[in-house]
């Protein structure tokens, strides 16, 4: 066999195995032979002195060290400790002739600084011995990992750059809840994730915003803001999604086990944030004019913000400060009214709207003195729409100046046609706010003088609240058309919030006193009293009287016993075209 | 090269000549935004790169950017944690330089893409002849200047002469004789 051919001798050992230790097998243990390495780990004395004394076998753990026990376990690793240093060998024991134990190994390194402060050089290790190797390896692993937690910082940190970007990317500053953009982005996973419960997302409009900026300033409202979307946040919690996407809006994604339950959270949310708001020791309420639609499974946040937002609107238009939920009704009335929008405009631009004449008679001598010009529109398909209908779809579609224009010009058209015809009429024209825009004197004038026509053939109505927004400017609008000599009137007075402010800032020439005081007067004394305090006010102020909604034989006589000067309605005469609007229903001379 | 050679560039123009010529070596190298991580191997010509960015930069020839860079290469490699390592080479000059092969030869064992170099280290009368032999052309001033880092961690005086190049022989050889142990510079180079 070659191994029985092969023997080493102690130098060939010593050369080949510098960690190498030579043991008696007997219980004394007594050093032998020591590798060149661990040498300078012993005294000079070492030799024959006990292995015990120097060293430990701290794996694995036998109760002796025989001969007999080394046959058995010489195949496993062993771990040799220094006694007296942190130096550890590992190796393999072999018994040896005669009547010996052999240690055959090399250094037990755990780390890259293992060897530091040891005193061991690479020439201590025998060149087939891999310690060195493995030092070497631990360094350069610990390389590895440092470069890699250096990554992921760089990595972490950048990720938390764009998280916080992301943050303020997708929150809205003051309320600190998801703004339009967050709120699409993160409405979109959450209608991905929960589409296994009944599921809505509401729209929430608050109902006179402006009024609380106006009277309580920016700071009022601004607070009312944050209350109101801390509210909604405490409301959803963890099930559902709190957003704001403007300046009054915000928006929520809600869900619950069914949809029984899912209404009343829509509920409940709705009216804990409409709960009242105290700043500055004021008190800040406002309604909710809440839209909601089924999630349904849909995913499509366009679509169902746009259906919940139809809701919120529909809902508004019957009462305000209530919850609507979407319907395919509303989504039919919806793209009704989108249709009609669109033929609308086209209606204008191409002056197919006609111009209907309600007579305004003078109650001193009954004569018709004047006509309110009063749009009127015959769709193609759809027939007859009312004024109600398409005047607030033209609002909505900011078409609403273009519509006044439209009946300005077609009722001073009229009016010169009436003078031609020898009659001495005037015209009441109504204009919205949209149209109380600086080009409105010179506009009105040119097309007086285009068609021969003075000033003071002509009336403009105005709303109150028409004169609400920037009523500054509308102010010097108003006072350069009454100095150039056309009429305003104050339509639906006493309607308003303030139409005493009105009469006092505004250049009006008169008033149309509100169908709803003339309504009541004959059964009702406190309306009856109202409408001789409007009396009282316009003589005191010199401003004509027009009465409007007159119905009954009542409500004429009871008008002419007020002093009004002129009066109008169905009784007299309903709006029609120009051909018959002349023709009175009632004679006023029959009352007389 | 592993990063932490071209990292060991870095720290040289950095701590030399600063952030922006530093910047301007990567860009010129076409390495803006690069962060070299130190367990990385790169190509050899981003080493290469960056040391004939860094001579241009500089104003400087390349061989004596390679010089200081091999006498920098042992202090930042101290720095960087090698230092137990560098330990087990030798306490003194001679005895590491005797054992420089072996400690290249175990490198290549451990990381086997490093593709070592080989020193063939033989003991003269008076001075040690050290055989440079390595697959990577034009490092030999890079050798020197490691030599002569050595010498100053050591804390030792010796004087280092390039006495033939590879173009002359297939190896560069140097001449190394140590003047005496004391503080001071510690290397003194000739030329071949």
């Amino acid at each position: 066999m070659p191994h029985e051919k092969l023997s080493l001798n102690g130098d060939a050992v010593q050369e080949l195995f510098p960690f190498h230790l030579l043991i008696t097998a007997d219980r004394n243990r007594q050093m032998l032979s020591a590798g060149s390495a661990i040498k300078r780990l012993l005294p000079q004395d070492f030799l024959e002195r006990s292995f015990d004394e120097f060293f430990c076998i701290t794996r694995p753990c036998l109760e002796s060290l025989t001969m007999e026990l080394i046959e058995t376990v010489g195949n496993r690793m062993f771990f040799v400790s220094v006694v007296g240093t942190d130096t550890v060998l590992r190796g393999q024991l072999i018994a040896s002739n005669p009547g010996s134990i052999l240690f055959l190994g090399t250094l037990l390194v755990t780390a890259a600084n293992s060897l530091d402060e040891s005193g061991f050089s690479l020439a201590d290790f025998a060149p087939y011995d891999t310690t060195p190797e493995i030092l070497i390896l631990h360094r350069f692993r610990e390389m590895q990992i440092k470069g890699m937690e250096q990554q992921n910082l760089k990595l972490q940190n950048v990720i938390e750059a764009r998280d916080t970007l992301d943050t303020y990317a997708n929150t809205d500053e003051l309320t600190g809840i998801a703004n339009r953009r967050g709120f699409w982005s993160m409405g979109s996973k959450w209608l991905q994730k929960f589409n296994d419960s009944a599921t809505a997302l509401m729209v929430m409009d608050l109902d006179r915003f402006k009024v609380i900026n106006d009277n309580f300033g920016h700071d009022a409202g601004d607070a009312l803001l944050q209350v109101v979307g801390h509210r909604l946040s405490e409301a959803l919690q963890s099930d559902g999604l709190p957003g704001r996407i403007g300046g009054d809006e915000f928006v929520a994604i809600v869900k619950a086990p069914d949809v029984t339950l899912l209404e009343k959270r829509v509920a409940d949310i709705t009216s804990a944030i409409t709960e009242p708001v105290v700043h500055n020791g004021a008190e800040l309420t406002t309604l909710v004019s809440t839209g909601a639609v089924l999630a349904d499974g849909k995913r499509d946040m366009d679509a169902l913000i746009s259906c919940a937002d139809l809701a919120m609107y529909e809902g508004r238009t019957r009462q305000r400060g209530r919850i609507c939920w979407y319907s395919t009704d509303i989504k039919r009335k919806s793209e009704y009214e989108q249709r009609l929008t669109v033929d609308l405009e086209k209606a204008i631009d191409n002056r197919l709207l006609k111009a209907f004449y309600q007579p305004v008679v003078r109650m001193s001598d009954h004569e018709i003195v004047s006509f309110e010009v009063l749009a009127r529109w015959e769709h193609p398909e759809f027939g007859f729409i009312g004024p109600d209908l398409f005047i607030e779809l033209a609002q909505k579609a900011g078409i609403l100046r273009r519509l006044d224009c439209l009946m300005m010009e077609l009722a001073l058209d009229q009016l010169a046609l009436w003078r031609s015809l020898g009659k001495g009429y005037t015209v009441h024209v109504n204009i919205c706010g949209p149209s109380i825009h600086p080009d409105l004197p010179a506009y009105v004038k040119a097309n007086l003088d285009k068609r021969g026509l003075k000033p003071i053939d002509l009336h403009i109505e105005l709303t109150e609240t028409t004169l609400l927004d920037d009523s500054e400017a509308a102010r010097e609008i108003l006072t350069e058309l009454a100095n150039f000599g056309v009429n305003l009137l104050l339509d639906d007075f006493g309607t308003g919030f303030s139409s005493l402010t009105h009469l006092q800032d505004f250049p009006v020439s008169g008033v149309k006193i509100d169908r709803s005081f003339v309504e009541q007067a004959p059964d009702c004394k406190r309306a009856r009293n109202l409408l001789y305090a409007i009396s009282d006010i316009a003589s005191h102020l010199e401003l004509t009287m027009v009465g409007e909604g007159i119905e009954t034989i009542e409500q004429l006589n009871l008008l002419q016993q007020v002093g009004c000067h002129y009066v109008q309605g169905f009784l007299l005469g309903k709006p029609a075209e120009a051909a018959t609007c002349e023709q009175l229903s009632y004679s006023l001379s029959k009352a007389a | 090269m592993y990063g932490l050679v071209n990292k060991a560039i870095q720290d040289l123009v950095l701590s030399s000549a600063g952030e922006d010529t530093w910047q301007r070596i990567k860009s010129k190298t076409g390495l803006e935004g690069v962060e070299f991580i130190e367990a990385t191997n790169y190509g050899d010509d981003v080493t290469y790169s960056l040391v004939l960015a860094a001579s241009e930069e500089l104003g400087q020839p390349a061989e004596i950017i390679l010089y200081e860079f091999g006498r920098h290469w042992i202090l930042y490699t101290g720095r960087e944690g090698w230092d137990s390592l560098f330990s087990l080479g030798g306490d003194n000059m001679k005895s590491f330089l005797m054992e420089l092969d072996d400690m290249h030869a175990r490198v290549q064992v451990a990381m086997p893409e490093s593709k070592m170099p080989q020193f063939t280290v033989n003991e003269k009368n008076e001075y040690l002849e050290v055989h440079y032999r390595s697959h990577r052309d034009g490092l030999a001033p890079m050798v020197a200047g490691m030599l002569g880092g050595l010498a100053e961690r050591f804390n030792e005086r010796w004087e280092v002469t390039h006495t033939k190049t590879a173009d002359q022989q297939g190896f560069d050889t140097f001449r190394l004789k140590q003047i005496q142990s004391s503080t001071g510079d510690g290397l003194i180079i000739n030329a071949a």
